[in-house]
Parts: structure tokens; C-alpha cells; sequence
């Protein structure tokens, strides 16, 4: 099959299913999304991806380990010579699931880790004692060498404890990616940074990244934390931002079959499902990931529309894009735009 | 000059609330020669990117992905 875009990094739902209540939780993660993938469905989808030629599947949720199958479709998808990663939130990691994943050989365990403290990381997971067994899911994917990595969403309610969580980690982890919360799904609006909140963050990573070797701790920004800044060292895993890469190496999957370009992104981004369409249907069409493969620097708004950086930049995530202002190509938290600021204001 | 200075005051104030002392606002600052490395690593990422998938149209030219499920595929260009 000849392919003008190949999926590289694909995000999927495994289930909407989930045994946490998080507060920034873009998914609203909880009960299981009406008529999910069958495990057949599954199987026969890791196929599809292989024929796209995907590298990396990342499985997530909900609770992507809530999923009985998760296991027998995590294997099929390294059978059929795709990496595979699991986010978790790490309440069920125990003995049976961390043999599972060294059975599998995924190539990392993201875990979710939102506060310094069992009170903020409890109150923000809506689980008490979910603190702990993080820490401990932790310790035994250490114990056991499986290359475990922290994920952090960043708000108003834990912000201050970065420091925290960093000194938690450091040794336990390999990497460890920050990123901000945007008001999708349930996240209450009033908790999301604001923008000089949103460059400390961007600074702390600066900061964290040259003070720790990416062997001691890797430490990166994720979305829309890293582009284009003039004071800041690169805080991206990244060495180039050339936009956003849903639907052109990136592609999401949800636990239905609906497909997206990224998984984050709202339900209006939906381009089809996996259940009235192959995928590689889909994602070949040509009206499909508009927003991104047929971009032009016309389609910049706001700020975006007179910025140097606009043609590749494509306006930043579309995501916090989408969710901030209601339309692509527009992102408000971005560091070269708030550096204009900084440096306009005196 | 004023301008610097207004700067360098207002990233030290920005990041006292995230515990960072001077020097690391110091360190997190590019450089010259940090500019010049992440030159270069680009300019690895997209000649490999394009080597490696030069059948197609330059994926690698266009990949940037930046998050954990990209990490194993860029974490061995650190």
C-alpha cells in the first residue's frame, strides 16, 4: 500500500472504562462507552494498523488495564512487530499485571502522577489511597527493570508541587512528561493555568532539563508546552516543532472505533469508525484530517494570523486550541507569543 | 539592557513559586551553544527521518511528536 502519511504514534482507547474519577480527565472517563470494541474487533484493528504501517501503539483508557483482553491485544500488536505502551493510572498494578507487561515487552508504562503529596494526588484522582499504590506501582516496575515513565497533568490545584513530584521520582523513572490540563470533559475551567502559570511551567521543564541528564531523569513538555520560544532552552523531547501531527503521524482511536488524528482532541474530530469503514479507508480519504493536511496559513486566526512562525507552526496543538477558543490553528498558550509580551511590556 | 533586566526579573519571580533558584533560571535560558545543539539534532532527526522513510513522502521530515508515546522512538537520538 502506498501511503502519503503513515500513522507513526497511534493513541487508543482501549475502554472508556475507568476505576479513577479525575478531575481533569478530558474523557470523562468512568462507565464504559456504549457498544465498545469487541476483543475480534480489536484484533482484526491491530491488523489494520500494521497494514498502515504504525510503529507505536500506545493503549490507554479509562483504565486501559481494566480491559480483560488488554494482555491478548497488547501481544498481537507486538507479534505483528508494533512497539506497545500502557498508561495507567496504577491501581492495578500488581504482581499478575506487571508479569503481564514484562510477557508482553512494551517499550514503557506511562503512570499518571498529579501531586507531591497523597492529599493533592487524592483529592485531584478522586480515590484515596491512590497515592500510595501509584508510588508502590512505581517501585515495583523499578524493582522489576520495565521502563517505567510519570505523566503529570499540570493546573491551579497542584502547580506548586512540581518540585515535589520531582524529588519523588528522580531514580524511579525514566522520563517524565508534563503537561497542561485544558477544559475538556469534565476539567472545571476556573483550575486551567493561566498564561504566566503556563511559562513557569515551560521554565520549570527548561530548568529540570538542564539540571538532569536524560538518563537521570528525562524530563519533557507534551502539547502545547515548547515551541518556538527565544528565552527558553527546548523543553520538547522533540528538537523541532513543525505543528501539530494529528492525522498525519498521529492517529486516535476510541474504545467504539471511532477514529480521530489525536485523541484528545473533541468529539467534533471524529472522521469515521473502524465499524463502517477500514481504517486505511479512513485515513486515506481525502477529505480526512483536513485541519491538517490540507492547512494554509489562511487558516491562522487571532494572534497566530501575523506570526513568523505560522506556516509550520500551524497555529500550535489543536487541541487546547480547539478546546480554548473553539477552532484550530489558534493555540493562546504559546511561549513565543507570551515572550512578545514579556519583553513589549516594558 | 533595560529590557533584559526586566526579563531575568520577571522569569526569577515566575519560577521562585516552583522552587527554582537563579541558576537554574540562568541555565534554563538558551545559549548560543544550545542553539547550535538543538540545530544539529534537528538537523539529524530530519536527515534520518527522511533516509529512513524516503519511500514515502518524508514522515520523518514531518514528525515531531512530543510525548511519552513518542519517547521510544526519539529518546535514541539523546
Amino acid at each position: 500500500m502506498s501511503l502519503k502519511h503513515i500513522p507513526l504514534s497511534v493513541a487508543w482507547e482501549l475502554t472508556l472504562s475507568c476505576n479513577m474519577r479525575c478531575m481533569h480527565c478530558g474523557s470523562s472517563a468512568g462507565d464504559t462507552r456504549s457498544q465498545e470494541l469487541t476483543t475480534n474487533e480489536a484484533l482484526n484493528l491491530c491488523s489494520q494498523l500494521q497494514e498502515l504501517r504504525a510503529k507505536y501503539i500506545n493503549l490507554t483508557g479509562g483504565e486501559a488495564l481494566l480491559r480483560k483482553d488488554w494482555y491478548v491485544i497488547a501481544k498481537e500488536i507486538k507479534d505483528r512487530g508494533m512497539q506497545v505502551s500502557v498508561l495507567s493510572n496504577g491501581l492495578l498494578l500488581n504482581q499478575k499485571t506487571i508479569a503481564q507487561l514484562r510477557s508482553v515487552g512494551v517499550y514503557a508504562i506511562a503512570i499518571s502522577l498529579d501531586g507531591g503529596t497523597a492529599q493533592t494526588h487524592d483529592t485531584i484522582r478522586g480515590i484515596p489511597g491512590s497515592f500510595e499504590k501509584c508510588l508502590s506501582g512505581l517501585e515495583a516496575l523499578k524493582k522489576e527493570n520495565l521502563p517505567a515513565t510519570i505523566i503529570t497533568t499540570v493546573h491551579k490545584g497542584n502547580l506548586s508541587e512540581l518540585p515535589l513530584i520531582r524529588d519523588l521520582i528522580i531514580g524511579k523513572t525514566k522520563a517524565w512528561q508534563i503537561q497542561i490540563a485544558v477544559p475538556i470533559g469534565r476539567f472545571p475551567r476556573e483550575y486551567i493555568l493561566s498564561k504566566e502559570e503556563f511559562y513557569a511551567v515551560a521554565l520549570f521543564i527548561a530548568a529540570m532539563k538542564k539540571r538532569y541528564s536524560a538518563r537521570e531523569l528525562a524530563v519533557m513538555g507534551a502539547h502545547s508546552i515548547g515551541y518556538h520560544s527565544q528565552v527558553l532552552r527546548n523543553t520538547m523531547v522533540s528538537p523541532v516543532w513543525n505543528g501539530c501531527q494529528a492525522g498525519i503521524s498521529v492517529l486516535g482511536i476510541e474504545s467504539d472505533g471511532s477514529i480521530k488524528g489525536c485523541l484528545s482532541l473533541p468529539e467534533s474530530f471524529v472522521e469515521g469508525n473502524i465499524r463502517q469503514r477500514p481504517l486505511a479507508d479512513i485515513w486515506e480519504d481525502p477529505s480526512s484530517f483536513s485541519y491538517n493536511r490540507d492547512f494554509s496559513r489562511t487558516d491562522l486566526k487571532d494572534q497566530c494570523t501575523t506570526c513568523r512562525f505560522g506556516k509550520t507552526c500551524k497555529g500550535g496543538c489543536t487541541t487546547v486550541s480547539a478546546s480554548l477558543t473553539g477552532a484550530p490553528h489558534n493555540d493562546p498558550y504559546c511561549l513565543y507569543h507570551f515572550e512578545s509580551q514579556i519583553l513589549n511590556s516594558e | 539592557m533595560k529590557r533584559k533586566k526586566h526579563l531575568t526579573t520577571t522569569l526569577q519571580h515566575m519560577g521562585q513559586t516552583l522552587g527554582l533558584s537563579d541558576r537554574d533560571i540562568t541555565n534554563a535560558k538558551r545559549t548560543a551553544r544550545s542553539m547550535l545543539g538543538i540545530t544539529i539534532a534537528a538537523a539529524v532527526v530530519i536527515i534520518i527521518g527522511k533516509i529512513v522513510t524516503s519511500q514515502l513522502d518524508a514522515v520523518g521530515l514531518y514528525y515531531t511528536g512530543v510525548s511519552i508515546k513518542d519517547f521510544g522512538l526519539l529518546s535514541r537520538f539523546f
